[in-house]
């Protein structure tokens, strides 16, 4: 595996491998929040907070006690899992929006919590992360999470966290133990978070409570949004379109994010499920089957 | 046997008394019709039995068994399924997936082994797949699977929302206004379906306003006005008594 | 030390209240949580300051300038980014847009005048006294009584006036006021912009208070004000007060005796520690389901 990332930097421009690789982190982040925002219904606008404790507690693990990239890895992901089910369990039980509160709110005090920490750097940040993320690796977990989250939703517990995002009241009569699948989603949804968190520090190699602000959570939950809730093709096609655009367009931060708002609000006029949202493979089967029964009449 | 038995219940919200002490039995396999004027406390009594709302006061056994205290989930795993006076499908799901979140409480597989998607989980997800395309056949909706449930005219919508409570094997099924907004042609079919749904030795309690489908359907009923239950009897007794017709029926009758 | 930390803690705890009754009028009829409220609060602190340094007016001209700016942003706010939603989407998409709206107008004012700090001109003379140890400087006066009177006349209004109890009428049924004849589209476009108001108010007297204005202020004065909707019980009015009092006087207390470096972390703790413990907040009614 370490011959072939060499090989891959050598013959392919490291802006582009970059590129990549940050591509592939935001895709396991989006999915995280996908499941928790586009499929269940549950408005999570923290989940860079997530993230960060992923970020940390990895690379703290990586630093100080010298743990394996795995283990470090799999030490954030549990971390921001636990801290996930921490807040999910008061706030989910109830009905409406506190969610979005709670997290906004439990986001930034994890960043003034480690802005005051010592072992996290305080406002310097961390740095000398060991550097062991690279394109293939990154791209094994996102093709992975790609693969079990596709199942995840065809199966019955997907099925279940559809309907509460359809109907909470009929999903309960279905005998859907709501409180429980939301919070499942949540902790779901946060261990993705602090996964990619993980990886985002062992990429880097130097992280700042500043990385994780709110206007990250936003733009994740951007990417959700424009490519579909719900959806996982949409919410890769987000997550793409989100990170190649900037880069392409080297908008200036300001201009970017007065288009994140205004993107926001024109999707949810006009389509509020997003670029892919409600588009399926049998509709698409269908139309393309009607046409080609036109067309062949026609000849 | 009592399968469903409602013990002098009353339900206030702020003050107002929508329901008082109410007592009601459904007997095992039997279609029991909820009639009343609209603010009756008919869809509050649903709300009550299915645990979405707790009873004020009074208690609500199903087998024998206090019930009020459940939460909803819980509840409709007993076997009691229901539908909605204002339709609540899962709208941006297939027909066919509706049907499927509706068996939700009678399978089990889990997320490790849905995550492995083989052994168990494989065998039940076949089981589910062919049962729900069984219970869309016979309301009629076979044909429409594959399309968004918001996609179906009304009452398609109706029907579907009956196949999805069947999904969970009821042994109590709650019918709330299912005639509402049919043509005749839709109510003869709906008649004809309840009557299927007690061949399944189902029982059925039904809130409708559509005189002609309960005196057809019903083998009892009961009266509520103005959160009390003012009569009880068969289709006939109900038809004659005086303060039915004066309080409900009217002259229409 | 106590008395003190107290008449701090209510003078930010009364700005609090009138940016929350902003969150409580809203969320009590179409039960979104307005988020672009912070932002109307911040904008509200510029028009302000814009007044008394461009035209050099009174700093009462210019707090009544700047409600009357924001009465219209909310307004407007409301017809472009809200109305369009009701009725045919879910509450998760309309809050979704409400936090584009907060966005672009943070960002919006970025680009209008940098993302750097102002402060308000020394317009008035502020000079203190001490009442027994302690020390009351005339703006906390100011700042007291005003917000005082703003939710007395609110009062007043609520329950006075024709339009007053047609919102009354809507936060118990939005769908029955209507069936009533009651103009709901005109009754929501009153509350944004009553609520705009209340939070322009509270806008100009923090920019005065601290002396200081900047683009992102919006955002954590904000979200403080919501946890305090929700401290007081969200959709009532008296609980949206007394909410923002005590979030005020919590925040400095914590301040000044536990850790002042997680002063923004206090709010949230309260919030949470809310949901878990008594979820309708202190004054609200338990919130009962529709089905």
């Amino acid at each position: 595996m370490i011959v072939m990332e060499q090989y891959l930097t050598q013959y392919i421009d490291p802006y582009y491998v970059r590129i990549a690789v940050l591509l592939g982190i935001n895709i396991v982040l989006a999915l995280g929040l996908n499941l928790i925002t586009g499929v269940t219904g549950q408005l999570s606008m923290g989940h860079a907070g997530f993230m960060s404790i992923g970020a940390y507690t990895a690379a703290i693990m990586s630093i100080h006690a010298g743990t394996s990239f795995g283990i470090s890895l799999l030490g954030g992901a549990l971390m921001a899992a636990a801290f996930g089910f921490l807040i999910g369990v008061p706030t989910l039980r109830l009905e409406g929006d506190y969610l979005a509160m709670v997290t906004i709110g439990f986001a930034e005090i994890v960043r003034v919590v480690f802005l005051n920490l010592d072992i996290a750097g305080r406002a310097i940040g961390l740095s000398g992360i060991p550097s062991e993320t690279g394109f293939l690796n990154v791209w094994l977990v996102a093709v992975l999470v790609i693969f079990l989250n596709t199942r995840l939703l065809k199966s019955r517990t997907g099925r279940a966290l559809y309907a509460i995002r359809e109907d909470e009241i009929a999903a309960q009569a279905s005998g859907i133990n709501t409180t429980f699948y939301k919070i499942f989603a949540f902790v779901i949804g946060s261990f993705l978070g602090g996964l990619a968190g993980g990886f985002y520090a062992h990429y880097m190699t130097y992280i700042n409570p500043q990385d994780f602000g709110f206007m990250k959570s936003i733009e994740l939950l951007n990417m959700v949004v424009l490519g579909g809730m719900g959806s996982i093709p949409g919410t890769i096609l987000g997550s793409v379109v989100l990170t190649l655009a900037p880069e392409m367009l080297r908008m200036v931060a300001e201009y970017r994010l007065l288009f994140y708002g205004g993107l926001l609000v024109l999707m949810m006029i006009f389509r509020p499920n997003g670029l892919l949202g409600d588009v399926r493979w049998y509709d698409i089967r269908k139309r393309l089957a009607r046409n080609g029964v036109k067309s062949y009449g026609t000849a | 046997m009592e399968l469903l038995e409602i013990r002098n219940v009353s339900q206030e919200f702020g003050g107002l008394r929508a329901l008082d002490s109410v007592n009601l039995q459904v007997r095992q396999e039997e279609i029991f019709g909820l009639i009343g004027p609209n603010g009756a406390g008919k869809t509050t009594l649903f709300n009550l039995i299915t645990g979405i709302y707790k009873p004020t006061e009074g208690q609500v056994l199903f087998r024998g068994r206090n019930i009020e205290n459940l939460p909803p989930h819980q509840i409709s795993r007993l076997g009691i399924g229901r539908t909605f006076q204002n339709i609540r499908l899962f709208r941006k799901m297939s027909v066919l997936d509706n049907v499927k979140v509706g068996m939700h409480a009678v399978t089990r597989a889990g997320f490790w082994g849905t995550l492995r998607e083989w052994g168990y989980s494989r065998k039940e997800e076949k089981k589910i797949d062919e049962r729900a395309r069984e219970l869309l056949a016979m309301v009629g909706l076979y044909d429409k699977r594959m399309e968004y449930a918001e996609s179906l005219a009304y009452g398609e919508q109706r029907r579907l929302e009956v196949a999805r409570a069947l999904g969970l094997n009821p042994v109590l099924l709650l019918l709330d206004e299912p005639a509402a907004g049919m043509n005749t042609r839709e109510k003869e079919e709906l008649i004809e379906l309840v009557a299927g749904i007690r061949g399944m030795s189902i029982t059925v309690l039904l809130v409708e306003h559509d005189m002609n489908v309960v005196m057809n359907v019903c083998e009892r009923i009961a009266v509520l006005d103005y959160g009390r239950k003012i009569a009880e009897g068969d289709p006939y007794s109900i038809r004659n008594d005086e303060r039915v017709i004066q309080s409900y029926l009217g002259v229409g009758m | 030390m106590f008395w003190q930390q107290l008449i701090n803690g209510l003078t930010l705890g009364s700005t609090y209240a009138l940016i929350a009754l902003g969150y409580t009028m809203v969320y009590g009829i179409i039960q979104l949580i307005n988020f672009a409220h912070g932002e109307i609060y911040m904008f509200g602190a510029f028009a302000g300051l814009f007044l008394v340094t461009r035209f050099g007016v009174n700093v009462f001209v210019a707090m009544l300038g700047a409600m009357i700016f924001c009465m219209l942003l909310g307004m407007l706010v409301e017809r472009i980014a809200y109305r369009p939603l009701r009725g045919r989407s879910s509450r998760l998409s309309a809050l979704i847009s409400a936090i584009g709206v907060s966005i672009f107008l943070s960002t919006l004012m970025v680009l209008i005048r940098g993302p750097q700090t102002d402060r308000y001109p020394d317009t008035i003379e502020i000079s203190s006294f001490s009442l027994g140890p302690v020390q009351v400087s005339s703006l906390q006066v100011i700042i007291l009584l005003v917000a005082a009177l703003l939710m007395l006349g609110l009062q007043v209004f609520i329950h006075k006036t024709k339009m007053g109890k047609a919102m009354r009428a809507c936060s118990e049924d939005l769908d029955a006021s209507s069936l009533m004849g009651v103009n709901v589209n005109r009754v929501i476009s009153f509350t944004f912009a009553l609520g705009s108001a209340l939070a322009a108010a509270g806008g100009v007297m923090v920019g005065l208070y601290y002396n200081a204005v900047w683009p992102y202020m919006g955002l954590m004065a904000g979200l403080k004000a919501f946890a305090a909707a929700v401290l007081g019980g969200i959709g009532s009015i008296p609980g949206a007060m007394l909410g923002g009092l005590c979030s005020g006087v919590l925040e400095i207390f914590g301040v000044a005796y536990l850790a002042s470096s997680y002063r923004d972390a206090i709010a949230f703790g309260i919030l949470i520690v809310v949901l878990l413990v008594r979820p309708q907040g202190i004054l609200g009614k338990p919130i009962s389901k529709k089905v």
